[in-house]
């Protein structure tokens, strides 16, 4: 299973005004807002722990995992500048984040050893439609040319649960994939079974 | 008769109101226009309106405020679409008295 999330700072800064009154409170832990307070950038704080809430959630609802809203669901502690742990329940996942100045990738590692392969990539349109489709078709393109397969026989359909499963044809392909896309930014990681 | 059919439009009236109200809260948010003219009690915040998890923070925080409630965890779990929104606000009213 994997789960990813991406943030595009400059979208974020414009749509998420995460100082309003009750905003992290309704989000983070006290000892979540501690690690918040205790940071050089609150604001890349702020969304780090975002993106891994986001990307451990996509990976609990993969291994079957019940949908729910509340991100105080989620709790995350932090081990370094890069990497931290998640805990929803039951469940518990590795996630590293990766930064650059424009935006923010985090990922679950829940398989010791095999980090998931992922690429970040520019949109040309922030708007949600364009958004999936591009992320898609880029998907798609990199899994065409790593498994010499026909791009256009690829294709993406979501199951009851609302999780994304690549077909060949129509022969399910043996990976779990996780797609986001926010801003001008999109990514996909993937996870080899 | 009378007196019951009287007390339906009521609700119907307060039901319309409240739609108005949620439909003004969530404007600022919505990403699928097209969904969001077509709003109606089965619309979903996410699927269908595309509002970000971000944003729908944003949305718990403004029904809040706007209607001096608190909507705890449990809640906003349950708080998926139209529908189930307007039910926590009403029951959320009803609790205060």
């Amino acid at each position: 299973m994997i789960g990813n999330d991406i943030i595009d700072l400059d979208c974020t800064r414009a749509t998420t005004n995460w100082r309003r009154r009750g905003f992290l409170l309704k989000v983070f832990s006290p000892a979540e807002r501690q690690i918040i307070d205790d940071s050089e950038d609150a604001f890349l704080a702020v969304w780090r722990l975002w993106s891994m809430k986001e990307a451990a959630y996509k990976a609990y609802l993969q291994q079957g995992g019940l949908a729910f809203n509340s991100a105080l669901r989620i709790s995350i502690s932090i081990k370094n500048s890069r990497m931290g742990t998640a805990q929803i329940n039951h469940f518990s996942s590795q996630v590293f984040t990766e930064f650059s100045d424009q935006y923010l990738l985090s990922y679950t590692q829940t398989k010791p050893q095999t980090l998931p392969s992922h690429q970040v990539f520019k949109l040309h349109n922030a708007d949600p439609q364009s958004q999936s489709r591009e992320t898609r078709k880029k998907l798609f393109l990199h899994l065409a040319s790593r498994y010499q397969l026909e791009e256009t026989e690829l294709s993406l359909l979501k199951n009851s649960q609302n999780l994304p499963k690549i077909y060949f044809n129509s022969q399910e392909l043996r990976f779990d994939v996780s797609l986001s896309h926010h801003g001008y930014f999109g990514a996909f990681s993937i996870a080899e079974n | 008769m009378a007196v019951l059919s009287l007390r339906n439009t009521k609700q119907m009236i307060e039901k319309v109101e409240l739609i108005k109200e949620l439909k003004e809260i969530i404007k600022p948010y919505v990403q699928n226009q097209e969904a969001f003219e077509n709003l109606n009690e089965d619309t979903h915040f996410i699927n269908d309106l595309k509002i970000n998890s971000a944003n729908l923070v944003d949305v718990i925080l403004d029904i809040e405020d706007k209607f001096d409630i608190e909507i705890d965890n449990d809640s906003m779990d349950l708080m998926s679409d139209v529908k189930s929104a307007m039910t926590i606000v009403k029951d959320k009213i009803a609790a205060k008295g």
